[in-house]
């Protein structure tokens, strides 16, 4: 198990450091859904696969697919001028920072994982956790926007073209 | 009406009528005067409504719900004057400006300041939680800047008003200081709460301190006190009615109110009285002096308040703070009334400038003589309203304080007397050849009038105003007094003699003053307020300088902002590193 | 030892997400390094309500975590769109010019 756990874990972290380093931004995008999926991964087996199906077909899915369509648009550009920060000292303080929080808690006793399994209950969903839903379906309103956002230029130039035929 | 519909009726009905006014956009002006005086009209028959529910002990809740929690209002005697002095002086203000505002622009902004003012007045004063008391604080330094920029095309005007409110804002974080503090000590923010747990000495003596003097703070840049006694003359760009009503007779007058109505809770405090009695003598003075050497007929005006304000923290130091709200309602009243009557007289000659004034007395007896009340109550002459407040304070002063403070208060009589003739002369007596006076119109006549009949007959109150207080502020330990008594007291007491023989001296010697201009040194620093006014621009400017200094740390850039984050979180961890 | 190798990639992750943003101009490259860093989030989240037994209330905040994130994705695809479209590139600074 601990095999397994460190084999997706190692993985996970591959996965996010080709996300953000790799040049392109198509290959970006899809080792963040590597990324994404391998995270779903560790969620079911840290007990939660309701989550995990949930992140798997958002995370992975959705965001692919329009981070895929919005690159179509944008195309890959190479960005040219002024560093602002050198990347030596983006590295020290990051792995200084981190590796400090690893350390401390590391250094605890880090009460162990007990992976229970767990539903998605509904009760803790719809009742206790009220606020949430409400907030949710605020985000998700402008989620919708957001995506009218990013098709609105593709449309209004396909129906330019259109009325121009 | 009960109580229950006193209170909110004369907070919100105002703040209505300000709405109202505000939607009607300058369209028509007639309309806009009419139905500011009719709302002020209304407010001030309801505020005198409301003084016969005084001894009415009942603390009205309302509650709205777990977010605001109950708002508590009260109507002792204290409150209920104020009330009385803001709606009905608002109202007269009101109608004074029908003509003194006549043809102007904007008017609708004009009046729904005020009326929001008016309303914020009384609630400041009526409520018993000190958290609401915060709010209408506020609310009421908003419509004193907005009114004294009101010209706003004035580069004048927007200093004088900005300059009002940063340095009032002292007092409000003064103030909300205070009620953080005593919600940190009584978990209450209801003022009774408060004074029941200082009188009985359920607070510790370091903290009760610490809430004394940061209310001395918050009262001192409200009304105008040293070290915050500057802006008070910048704010006279205001209008002149707002002069009268907000920088005269009620907003300057939430500072001594605070003071008056905590006193009890603070009255052991070592040193809390000793420095309020010095903030208000050091504030006499230097304003007297001020109010001698200026040109300015409003400023002279001004700095007369700051020192009249100051006599009564000097009463509630030494004490009484009977004497001090008795001098309160008389300040009010006579100096709205010097206020009011200077606007007929700059609205009649169009310059604030006194030495192109001059020969007032015979072209408009009637305003001339109403100025004269109000100067000879200022200066304290016997039965005008002004004279009895006075000696009572200078009575207490006599009994509770040192000479020393008694003889500077003697010496600041006598000053009253100088500035005062000295301006009374320089207006309305000599000569001058005017070929065109705006008349005073009737509405400004009959404000005028009113008033010097508060000025001459206020005093005649005495027995009502103290029994009132005697009743409903059971911790002030107030002497309740009747007309008799008090002029027992006063004539009987040496002091109230040599008060006279000195305002007879200040008399002669403004009559003597010689007419030509003071040298131009000593106008330079008076209109610097001795350097007050450098000490204030100094801090204003090194804030400025600062700003732009490190204003280079905000780039805007992402990167950057990263990283300012990541140093934090580097700092946090470190912290908890070595706590460990 | 599996409660240190989790420990070790949320702390990972974050920090990869972190270093990223630090360095990074692009602002489609500035929505992979956030998914990055909230996936970090996200896994911290579960772990912790595992371990504290609340796992009912760590799921319903994983999801509002899950949202949030996409809806955050969405709308900084969608300024990126626009700021490409009016200032012709997707740097991060485009945005802010984007209001002139």
């Amino acid at each position: 198990m601990t095999f397994l756990y460190l084999l997706i874990m190692a993985a996970l972290l591959f996965a996010a450091h080709k996300a953000t380093r790799i040049k392109g931004l198509l290959k970006a995008a899809l080792w963040l859904s590597g990324t994404s999926a391998l995270t779903s991964t560790l969620i079911y087996l840290m007990g939660s696969p309701g989550i995990a199906v949930i992140e798997l077909s958002v995370g992975a899915g959705l965001v692919t697919v329009l981070f895929v369509f919005s690159i179509s648009i944008i195309g890959d550009e190479k960005i040219t001028g002024e560093i602002f920060i050198p990347k030596w000292l983006a590295i020290s303080i990051t792995v200084v920072a981190f590796g400090i929080l690893g350390i401390m808690t590391a250094i605890d006793s880090i009460p162990q994982l007990k992976a229970v399994q767990a539903e998605l209950i509904a009760d803790t969903i719809w009742v206790d956790r009220k606020l949430d839903i409400d907030i949710q379906a605020g985000l998700i309103i402008s989620g919708v926007l957001g995506i009218l956002m990013i098709v609105a230029p593709t449309t209004a130039r396909w129906m330019k073209e259109k009325r121009n035929d | 009406m009960s109580l229950e519909t006193l209170i909110p009726s004369l907070i919100l009905f105002p703040w209505l009528g300000s709405i109202l006014v505000w939607a009607m956009h300058d369209r028509n002006e007639k309309r806009i005067h009419m139905t500011a005086s009719v709302v002020s009209i209304i407010c001030a028959l309801v505020s005198i409504q409301l003084t016969f529910q005084i001894g009415n002990q009942k603390i009205v809740y309302y509650t709205f719900g777990a977010a605001l929690g109950e708002l508590s209002f009260s109507a002792d005697a204290m409150g209920v004057i104020l009330v009385l002095i803001a709606n009905v002086i608002g109202s007269l203000a009101v109608i004074f400006s029908m003509d003194y505002m006549q043809g102007e622009r904007n008017l609708s902004r004009y009046y729904a300041m005020i009326l929001l003012f008016i309303g914020a007045m009384s609630g400041l004063v009526l409520t018993a939680n000190i958290f609401i008391m915060f709010f209408f604080w506020e609310v009421t330094a908003l419509c004193s800047y907005q009114l004294i920029s009101f010209y706003n095309d004035d580069p004048n005007a927007v200093r004088g008003g900005l300059k009002a409110l940063l340095m009032t804002q002292f007092g409000g974080v003064g103030l909300l200081f205070a009620a953080l503090m005593i919600f940190n000590q009584v978990h209450s923010f209801d003022l009774n709460v408060f004074a029941e747990a200082a009188v009985n000495v359920d607070i510790e003596q370091g903290v009760l301190a610490l809430i004394g003097f940061s209310l001395i703070i918050a009262a001192a840049a409200k009304s105008s006190q040293f070290p915050f006694f500057t802006w008070l003359p910048d704010a006279m760009e205001a209008p002149t009615p707002v002069s009268a009503l907000i920088h005269a007779a009620t907003m300057v007058n939430a500072g001594i109110y605070l003071l008056s109505r905590f006193f009890p809770a603070f009255a052991a405090v070592p040193a809390w009285k000793e420095t309020m009695i010095w903030v208000g003598l050091i504030g006499i003075l230097l304003t007297s002096i001020l109010a001698i050497t200026t040109y300015d007929l409003k400023r002279v005006l001004a700095y007369s308040t700051v020192s009249q304000l100051g006599y009564m923290f000097v009463a509630i130091g030494s004490g009484s703070v009977l004497a001090g709200q008795f001098h309160l309602l008389s300040h009010a009243i006579f100096k709205a009334l010097l206020f009011l009557a200077a606007g007929a007289v700059i609205h009649a000659c169009g310059t604030r400038d006194m030495r192109s004034m001059g020969g007032f007395f015979k072209r408009t007896p009637f305003v001339s003589t109403s100025f004269l009340i109000g100067a000879l109550a200022l200066t304290g002459i016997p039965i005008l309203n002004g004279f009895w407040s006075k000696e009572l304070i200078l009575e207490s002063v006599h009994k509770e304080s040192s000479t020393l403070v008694l003889i500077l208060m003697l010496i600041s009589v006598g000053l009253t007397a100088i500035y005062t003739l000295r301006c009374f002369k320089m207006v309305f007596m000599g000569k001058n050849d005017y070929a065109h006076l705006h008349p005073s119109p009737p509405a400004m006549k009959t404000v005028l009038g009113i008033l010097s009949i508060g000025a001459l007959t206020s005093w005649i109150a005495i027995s009502w105003f103290s029994e009132s207080l005697k009743q409903t502020l059971p911790y002030h330990a107030i002497e309740s007094l009747n007309v008799t008594e008090m002029a027992h007291h006063i004539f009987s007491d040496p002091i109230t003699c040599f008060a006279l023989g000195i305002t007879t001296i200040g008399f002669l010697i403004a009559w003597l003053l010689p007419k030509k201009e003071f040298p131009e040194s000593l106008l330079k620093l008076s209109a610097n307020s001795f350097g007050f006014d450098s000490i204030t621009s100094g801090v204003v400017q090194s804030i400025i300088a600062s700003a732009e200094r490190i204003r280079c740390i905000q780039t805007g850039i992402l990167n950057w902002n990263i990283f300012g984050l990541m140093v934090g979180l580097l700092g946090v961890l470190i912290i908890l590193f070595m706590g460990r | 030892m599996i409660s240190k190798i989790i420990i070790f990639g949320i702390v990972g992750l974050m920090g990869i997400g972190i270093y990223c943003l630090m360095i990074t101009r692009n602002l489609p490259k500035v929505i992979v390094a956030l998914q990055v860093l909230i996936k970090g989030a996200m896994i911290a989240i579960i772990y912790a309500g595992d371990i504290s037994g609340n796992m009912d209330l760590a799921q319903s905040m994983a999801l509002t975590i899950i949202v949030a994130d996409t809806i955050v994705a969405v709308i900084g695809l969608a300024l990126a769109i626009q700021a490409r479209e009016k200032t012709g590139s997707s740097k991060i600074q485009s945005i802010s010019n984007l209001k002139k």
